[in-house]
């Protein structure tokens, strides 16, 4: 019994990281219609950016983490305004293509600065275990999943309350409205990338000591994926309580069949899950039958 | 040199495939690479196992043509990003399967692809040379067949719009299953003669990456022409050995060569050709409407 407790805790931290993937890439999917594949290696490069602060220069957390999120909020700049402006027009396969293309870049990129081999990143807190009721925890984890679930209510209090977090949700709505009434659909684009960039910055940075950082990490997080379809892509909600669901699952599944289950898992939910219920487990219907 | 060429032609047998399938049919698919994969260890795997290469490879696309119909069936209910999602989930379990199912695959050892040894060894790359281009030709033909006979016209008639095809009679479940499975059959074909050609299969060469490397060959190449499949395959398996000094920068290459076609040149090199003959057609038009008016006069 303690075990699938101690499961379900570890499922729901890892869950919480995929929520937050998920998160930003269904913010991003509603406002500008683009599938951000490259999400995972913008965690990627979030990692490394971290780890070349913390461990290179030896510098303290807080400017190592601001700088790092700094950086890849440029990063997404860049992507959003290079790559993905010019074909707003575009029909709709080409964005995902494209940020196909971008996923090759910054993988190889990453590989031409900070080489091939995996590096270790050191704690930012305590090694020693918490123990809560039978239940180990790390400090870090205890991190991860305060910051996801803050994050979280962040963001709805964001979406709910402040200006550009109104705008945005306008230029989800209906573009040419929105343009009507005053508000810059493309200066909205860049925010919407600035946003998704600080959610898998902070995301990359904290999950930089638990699993190494490494040029290929960014496929760990195509699960992001999984969640945001298990909210139908368009779902805020959906995408929590799937990262949440799927953590657990996978964690579960891992665990009691094999670990290699773990990772098949997630995609036989995913094939599954569009399959029977495209719009997600969340949403109601909005197929055309034809 | 002859190997290259062979490589070219390999490729542009799963891109002639896909092309079908997305720049016919319409539909998106992230997931030649599995299906690649499932023909070449299919038909290394029989012919390991004492069958002759000749019965092998053939059964090497049908099963990989039986794969895209379990994952071409249940598709048609979902298009675009979905469809996109769901088919590279597919090849993302497809690589896993041959990495983990190690008594099939050899997992991440691979598994050796021998070349024919009948009628004679075709072990010299120039004897291999002439297998593939002995089942690249009617497959090329067979495709040019289908294009422009009336299923080709059906594929285009969906990818413009699917109620009104639907209202002109075309069966939609069919017809779009049976792109899936024409992309299926040709990958699945394409990789029983890449495992043999490369004589080694691992799964590092079927990863999400190398199915994205097949759209970008029929997007470079220029969509819904045959042609332009062939043009990406020869870019894609020339570029690697050009940049084989600055094997670093290849990744790199790659991805902003693809990004500048996409934003300067969306329909490739065939759209690019196809766009200056017709302004010169035109032009010499206009030439000989000239001349009637000068000659009227």
């Amino acid at each position: 019994m303690l075990r699938l407790a101690q499961l379900i805790v570890d499922g729901t931290v890892l869950g919480g990281t995929y929520a937050i993937c998920a998160l930003g890439m269904v913010v991003i999917f509603k406002a500008t219609d683009v599938i951000n594949i490259a999400q995972g290696e913008l965690v990627m490069m979030a990692a490394f950016f971290g780890f070349t602060f913390r461990v290179y220069f030896g510098w303290s957390f807080t400017p190592s983490f601001l700088l790092a999120i700094g950086f890849i909020i440029f990063l997404s700049l860049a992507i959003e305004r290079l790559a993905l402006r010019p074909l707003i027009k575009a029909p709709i396969w080409t964005n995902i293509i494209t940020t196909m293309a971008v996923l090759i870049i910054l993988q190889a990129a990453a590989r031409l600065i900070w080489g091939p081999e995996p590096y270790a990143f050191p704690p930012y807190l305590s090694r020693m275990p918490l123990n809560i009721a039978g239940i180990r925890l790390t400090h870090q984890d205890v991190a991860i999943l305060g910051t996801s679930i803050i994050y979280m209510i962040l963001l709805f209090l964001f979406f709910k309350y402040a200006r550009i977090g109104k705008g945005m949700r306008a230029v989800q709505m209906d573009k040419e409205a929105a343009s009507l009434m005053g508000i810059s659909v493309r200066k909205m684009y860049s925010y919407v990338w600035m946003l998704n960039a600080i959610l898998v910055g902070t995301i990359g940075i904290l999950l930089a000591p638990r699993l190494g950082v490494y040029s290929t990490m960014g496929l760990l997080f195509i699960k992001g994926f999984v969640v945001a379809v298990m909210g139908g892509f368009t779902s805020l909600a959906g995408s929590i309580v799937g990262g949440f669901l799927l953590g657990v699952v996978e964690t579960l599944a891992g665990f009691y069949i094999s670990s290699t289950m773990k990772d098949i898992v997630s995609f036989i939910i995913l094939i599954l899950i569009l399959i029977v219920k495209p719009t997600g487990l969340f949403a109601e219907s909005v197929t055309k039958r034809v | 040199m002859i190997y290259i060429i062979s490589l070219v032609l390999v490729y542009s047998i799963a891109a002639v495939g896909l092309d079908i399938l997305m720049g016919y049919s319409g539909q998106v698919c992230f997931g030649q690479a599995g299906f690649v994969a499932v023909g070449a260890y299919t038909t290394a795997f029989l012919v390991k196992n004492g069958f002759s290469y000749w019965v092998s490879l053939p059964i090497g696309g049908i099963v990989a043509a039986l794969t895209g119909l379990m994952i071409g069936l249940p598709a048609i209910r979902i298009r675009g990003h979905y469809l996109a999602l769901a088919t590279m989930s597919f090849a993302y379990i497809i690589h896993l399967i041959l990495v983990h199912w190690e008594s099939v695959t050899g997992g991440p050892r691979g598994l050796i692809a021998a070349r024919p040894s009948w009628p004679f060894s075709f072990e010299k790359d120039k004897y291999f040379y002439f297998v593939i281009i002995f089942i690249v030709i009617p497959l090329f033909i067979v495709a040019r067949n289908i294009v422009k006979s009336k299923y080709g016209r059906a594929f285009l008639a969906i990818q413009k719009d699917e109620i009104v095809s639907k209202s002109m009679g075309i069966n939609l479940t069919i017809y779009k299953t049976l792109a899936f499975i024409v992309c299926s059959f040709y990958a699945g074909v394409a990789g029983g003669l890449y495992g043999p050609l490369i004589g080694f299969l691992d799964p590092l060469s079927f990863t999400i990456l190398d199915s994205a490397l097949y759209i970008m060959m029929i997007v470079l190449g220029g969509r819904g022409t045959l042609v332009g499949a062939f043009i990406g395959a020869a870019f894609f398996a020339i570029l690697p050995e050009v940049l084989r000094e600055a094997k670093k920068w290849q990744e790199l290459a790659f991805g902003l060569t693809f990004i500048c076609f996409l934003i300067f040149m969306p329909n490739g090199v065939m759209g690019f050709i196809r766009r200056y003959q017709v302004s010169f057609v035109e032009k010499i038009r206009e030439m000989e409407f000239l001349r009637h008016y000068f000659e009227e006069k």
